[in-house]
């Protein structure tokens, strides 16, 4: 019994003696073999790592070492301006300020102790040590395979630029900087991850956003303790306000136009290293029913395209269940000749409405989400199988009613007009209880499921600030820009944030 | 992780939740009784029954201006001292329970009658309850962000209705005008006035409001004129339509929208009216029950309120299944306890805490300053 319960404890393996090595904060020995010593001991059983000697100088000969990690320092760099400059030296260097001048790499720094040295080279910096120097030179040159930028592949538009982020740090800040050339963008680094050592970002500007929700984000971010973080997606997760809820109160996009309209309009931003996803803080329901290419399309367009998307978001929110709801309590609703033709097509299906639209949800369902797991090659068939299945052989074997696959190919394309896939996910998933709750009370159930979610997005909070605003509470300035869009010239005001654990000090506008 | 704020809403978020609950209720049971009183006059009487709206609203930034930052409970016990004081609010939340109990009732009666008469009134009043004290539990800035989201489907169900009509509406059942003299008029008041008389709940809630008692006249008396407007419209349409009629049905303006037609499409409607109409109630339930609550934690000295919401919903819920179980019931019964207990809990408290708050005022000027 003790020992099942030791078996499932956990251990934290970093604390334990016998790991303090990888931690170690002693400060480097003068003597380069004691080193080297201690270098190869903790760089044990790791094949790609690469030290190599050196000898510089002739007269004086002094000897040097060099490791990086294969793969991710830049070979031909270190070619070119290290092992070069090096090997061309007269003499053996007396001091680290000789070599700094002799090596042509911009980014040069000085550590001092091993645990240093292990982030160095972790980070893909080679660092160069030099014997009789208590200090080692972490060279600037780290080279990490990533893809090109491309267009983003989940926010798609017409008009406005087609770059995405990519899962490169550096150039997802550079693509940022690009659009937001001031010296007042912030762009604060941290590390996260126990062992994996992700940077990450906090992006901000200077005087628009408010000092307390930078410090909020940091103390937030701070708190998380994972092994590991691979996507902003995790962190997303730790530092929302309220974790029981169905709707994201984290805005993430993949595109940096969006991400710096965020940052100019006052708020902050997230970017993690090895995800294309950045987090904009704090985020209103409102962010994530408006695309960049409302503003980019005139606001008449712009305004019509946001009626007729709200007006698709709630049929699919409420489509299957306001049709289950009439054609089985409130028939006096539907003309007549329509309502003859919906009994007569359903007399043929043995069951009730509402199974009819949980089996043909929940197929749809099943085709959404296996389709974005296909392998490519087999996309086609299964998109043909899922058509003849869901269309046409469920209506001939009198499984559904032909009405019902019109009101579910109409829920299905709503729900992707919901320009964020989080969201749209949201209210695919509402969608089910508040069915089985039209079948039981009619319109009855749907008013007070809408009630529920009245409440509930009204008591959401994003980093203090109402979910619902500016609509509830009502904020006249920014109203223009809901489920409307107003022209550009009449958005004067960023957007007020009310949250009152920072609002109070809002600095600069 | 967010620090613990103070609840801060606006004067004019609370008179929208005001609005919602006093024209959702009004417009559906005010007509019939009233009828019965003034006849085609019965837009008199709603004017006349307006006036205690405009004082209430008078009334409100008076305890604004003279004790700020305090909610009528903390008013009360100040003024009457402590046995008294809790004996007071002790007797106004009784009766606000009464009244939550018959908005309660006069919902799920309508709800039965009309619509669902096969449902058990347990569900249907069960719901209701369930979502007040879910919006209970997230507090009153939930509760009036809820009304600000809501008010536009009322307004859109009260004006959607009269526009409808409009083809229909027969003006000349709104003549003679005071035939009988002003009498009759002046009797039905009571009924409007004491719906009008629900702006006493605000008192409530002053304790989170930001604005100047100047301010809140302002907003307030907009309010007034437009639930005086509102009502209007529908007693005209109530009256255009069914005209003697309007005193023989339970539910006129439920009859008078089954007259909507726009083409062969947009017909016999009642159903989608009534599901938006819930929404008005559901405020004016939730609103009143979080003053109970609130309330009542006073009372007990009670530092986590959150723990009376079940007990209270519970014995509400007993309580409504138990009373009025018929329509009949409600409106001859009912219908005179609700002026009594509403008369009493926001005419004759109000009026009486003024009075007392006048006179303390008067003999030590000093004594609301210091406090």
């Amino acid at each position: 019994m003790l020992n099942w319960l030791r078996k499932n404890k956990r251990i934290d393996h970093s604390s334990s003696k016998n790991n303090t090595k990888y931690n170690d904060i002693k400060r480097l020995a003068r003597r380069l073999s004691e080193n080297e010593r201690i270098i190869r001991q903790v760089y044990a059983k790791s094949s790609d790592v690469v030290i190599k000697h050196l000898t510089l100088g002739k007269a004086p000969q002094i000897r040097a070492l060099l490791i990086y990690i294969a793969g991710t320092a830049d070979v031909a760099q270190i070619d070119e301006n290290v092992l070069k400059p090096l090997y061309l030296l007269k003499e053996g260097p007396s001091d680290l300020a000789s070599i700094k001048n002799t090596l042509s790499i911009p980014d040069i720094k000085e550590i001092g102790s091993f645990d240093t040295v292990y982030q160095e080279v972790s980070n893909g910096h080679p660092v160069l040590f030099i014997d009789r120097l208590p200090q080692a030179l972490s060279l600037g040159i780290s080279k990490w395979s990533t893809r090109q930028v491309e267009e983003s592949s989940t926010e798609f538009v017409i008009r406005g630029a087609k770059e995405g982020f990519i899962e490169s740090l550096e150039t997802n800040t550079s693509l940022v900087r690009k659009r937001i050339r001031t010296p007042r963008l912030k762009i604060e680094r941290m590390e996260i991850g126990r062992y994996t050592h992700t940077p990450m970002i906090i992006s901000y500007i200077d005087g628009l956003c408010d000092p307390d929700l930078v410090r909020e984000i940091v103390l937030r971010v701070r708190r998380i303790s994972e092994d590991g973080i691979y996507d902003s997606g995790m962190i997303q997760e730790y530092i929302q306000d309220v974790s029981w809820s169905p709707f994201p109160t984290v805005f993430s996009t993949e595109r940096p136009d969006t991400f710096c309209g965020a940052l100019v309009e006052g708020r902050a931003g997230i970017l993690v290293d090895g995800s294309p996803h950045a987090i904009v803080l704090p985020s209103t329901f409102f962010m994530f029913f408006s695309s960049p290419e409302d503003y980019y399309s005139g606001f008449i367009i712009g305004t019509a395209i946001r009626i007729l998307r709200t007006f698709y978001m709630m049929i699919a929110l409420l489509g299957p269940s306001i049709y289950v709801a009439v054609t089985t309590f409130h028939q006096e609703l539907i003309p007549t000749t329509l309502l003859i033709s919906i009994t007569q097509a359903h007399e043929q299906v043995p069951f009730p409405t509402v199974v009819e639209a949980l089996i043909m949800e929940i197929t749809f369902e099943a085709l959404r989400e296996a389709g974005i797991r296909l392998p490519r090659a087999v996309g086609p068939t299964i998109s043909i199988v899922g058509a003849l299945v869901i269309g046409q052989a469920a209506i001939q074997a009198s499984l559904v009613s032909p009405l019902m696959v019109i009101v579910v190919s109409i829920t299905a394309i709503a729900s992707f007009m919901i320009p964020h896939y989080e969201a749209s996910n949201t209210v695919r998933l509402l969608r089910f209880p508040i069915m089985i709750l039209a079948s039981t009370f009619g319109l009855l159930g749907i008013i007070f499921s809408f009630i529920v979610l009245l409440i509930h997005l009204s008591s959401l909070r994003s980093f203090g600030v109402p979910y619902l605003e500016p609509l509830a509470p009502f904020k006249k300035a920014s109203i223009i820009d809901t489920l409307v869009r107003g022209p550009l010239w009449t958005m004067k005001r960023r957007p007020h944030f009310t949250g009152s654990t920072w609002n109070r000090r809002r600095t600069g506008h | 992780m967010i620090m613990a704020h103070k609840e801060i809403i606006s004067a004019s978020q609370t008179y929208i939740i005001l609005y919602l609950g006093i024209v959702s209720t009004g417009i559906l049971t005010i007509p019939m009784p009233l009828y019965r009183y003034a006849q085609q006059n019965m837009w008199v009487s709603l004017l006349l029954g307006s006036f205690i709206g405009y004082l209430m609203v008078l009334l409100i930034s008076f305890f604004r201006k003279y004790f700020p930052e305090k909610n009528m409970g903390e008013i009360i016990i100040q003024l009457l001292g402590k046995t008294l004081g809790h004996v007071s609010l002790f007797l106004i939340l009784c009766f606000f329970a009464f009244e939550e109990i018959y908005i309660l009732k006069e919902y799920q009666l309508y709800i039965s009658d009309v619509f669902y008469q096969f449902t058990s009134p347990f569900i249907i009043i069960g719901f209701m309850i369930l979502v007040c004290a879910y919006a209970v539990k997230n507090g009153i800035e939930v509760i009036a962000r809820c009304a600000q989201l809501i008010l536009p489907f009322i307004l859109f169900v009260c004006f959607g209705i009269f526009f409808l009509l409009l083809p229909d509406i027969q003006f000349q059942n709104l003549f003679p005008v005071l035939e009988k003299g002003l009498i009759p008029p002046l009797k039905g008041s009571v009924l409007p006035m004491v719906w009008y008389s629900e702006f006493f709940w605000m008192t409530f809630c002053l304790g989170s409001l930001t604005e100047t008692p100047k301010k809140i006249i302002k907003s307030g008396f907009l309010c007034v004129t437009a639930i005086t407007v509102t009502i209007l419209l529908t007693f005209i349409a109530d009256l255009g339509i069914l005209g003697l009629y309007t005193g023989l049905t339970l539910y006129p303006i439920s009859l008078a929208e089954r007259y909507i037609q726009v083409g062969t499409f947009v017909e016999r409607t009642s159903a989608f009216f009534m599901s938006i109409w819930v929404l008005g109630v559901f405020i004016k339930l939730a609103f009143l029950s979080f003053i109970i609550i609130r309330n009542s934690g006073k009372l007990l000295h009670m530092t986590e309120e959150r723990l009376l919401i079940l007990p209270i919903f519970i014995i509400c819920f007993w309580i409504s299944l138990r009373i009025f179980n018929s329509t009949a019931s409600l409106f001859q019964t009912g219908n005179f306890l609700i002026v009594v207990a509403m008369s009493c809990s926001n005419i004759a408290f109000p009026a009486l805490f003024f009075l007392v708050a006048c006179l303390r005022l008067k003999i030590n000027k000093k004594m609301v300053l210091k406090k």
